[in-house]
């Protein structure tokens, strides 16, 4: 069940208030996705507590700034990819970074290919073992558009939120993103192909 | 009036029409133009597929990022009381934790014995070194060489046989330059 944002509201404004116990609720609430959203940016589950810890920190920290004009999860995620995108750097394994124009509507890498569905009898582990080694080859920028949709299923409006950019450019980078993706991921394993 | 859509302006609306963003206003000329075209209709399927495939990936991810107990209030505590999160982020190793406090623990104590270890190998080099302020290899190792000598003199003239084991054990308690036991006996 989603939380409701009129909670949140009530508990943002508690826990400005000094009640610790509502913040204790609130993180509560978003620890799960944060932890997923973490795991997305780094392999090791030590980093990952330390990405969402510091998150939630910050979030405390600049909770008074909470404008309300997007949702708290929203806010929180900003928080989130920026944390461990600095996490990343810091620890020497820097973001790849896109070398074309992400928002370049032409051009998906023209695969010949097409990626067929994961197979009927293919662990999910697998599935998700070998999606998380072709997002880590991926420019940042398409890496976490791809994220916010497929992993956090955020619509378009709060990914443009999140990254404070338009639903156009949501759109186009997405659909960017998704062509690379499956171009990495056949590149890397041929044999997910359609035969 | 609608215009009909061409692929390349077809194609980029496909992913938004599946993940459900696209408007009926262009939603509805994207269907008739699937209806038509095979290509983008196969676009559609592999976006479908793809579909299928960051769902399987999403929920394993999910069932794997569960928090560790007890975060939410270790997390709210020190938010209260005035971690800020804006730090350098701790390694792994300078983290606490059980495990991480376990090895920090074997860590320092393989550092001591290396330095214990070390302390002492010097201690012992020191205490081999020659002191006093002439240099001596050996103290035993001053030659009776006249001594030798007349021996050695005796023994050529035939005065004298070879040492007797007496006379050698006499010298090894002496000062002095020491034979060989295989020469000598």
């Amino acid at each position: 069940m989603q939380p409701s944002p009129q909670e949140d509201l009530s508990l943002v404004a508690e826990s400005l208030a000094g009640n610790q116990l509502s913040f204790q609720l609130l993180v509560e609430r978003y620890q799960s996705r944060m932890f997923a959203l973490a795991r997305n940016y780094t392999k090791s589950p030590v980093e990952a507590e330390d990405i969402v810890q510091d998150t939630f920190l910050k979030a405390y920290t600049r909770l008074a700034s909470f404008q309300r004009q997007s949702s708290f999860y929203t806010w929180l995620c900003r928080i989130a990819i920026n944390t461990a995108l600095d996490f990343i750097k810091r620890h020497g394994r820097n973001p790849v970074q896109a070398v074309e124009d992400p928002e370049a509507a032409s051009g998906t890498a023209g695969a010949s290919q097409s990626l067929a569905g994961p197979g009927a009898n293919m662990e999910r582990e697998e599935i998700a073992r070998i999606t998380h080694a072709v997002l880590e080859e991926l420019p940042e920028i398409f890496r976490t558009v791809l994220v916010l949709r497929e992993f956090e299923e955020l619509p378009y409006q709060e990914i443009a939120d999140v990254l404070g950019i338009s639903i156009g450019t949501v759109e186009s980078r997405l659909f960017r993103a998704r062509a690379r993706f499956r171009d990495k991921l056949l590149q890397k394993y041929p044999e997910f192909g359609e035969a | 009036m609608s215009m009909e859509l061409q692929c390349q302006e077809a194609l980029p609306l496909v992913d938004a029409y599946l993940d459900g963003e696209l408007g009926e206003a262009r939603a509805g000329p994207l269907r008739r133009h699937l209806l038509s075209c095979r290509d983008c209709r196969g676009s559609a399927q592999e976006g479908r597929a793809r579909a299928r495939w960051f769902a399987a990936a999403r929920e394993s991810s999910r069932a794997l990022a569960a928090p560790p107990p007890g975060f939410a209030a270790r997390v709210a505590r020190r938010a209260f009381a005035g971690d800020t999160g804006d730090r350098e982020l701790a390694s792994p190793v300078a983290r606490g934790g059980e495990a991480d406090s376990t090895l920090q623990f074997v860590l320092r104590l393989t550092a001591l014995a290396a330095a214990i270890v070390i302390a002492l190998s010097l201690w012992m080099r020191v205490q081999r070194l020659p002191s006093g302020s002439s240099l001596h290899a050996d103290d035993r190792a001053l030659v009776p060489v006249k001594e030798l000598q007349e021996q050695l003199e005796r023994l050529n003239r035939g005065e004298v046989g070879v040492p007797r084991r007496a006379e050698l054990e006499r010298w090894d308690g002496e000062p002095g330059l020491h034979l060989p036991s295989d020469v000598s006996r």
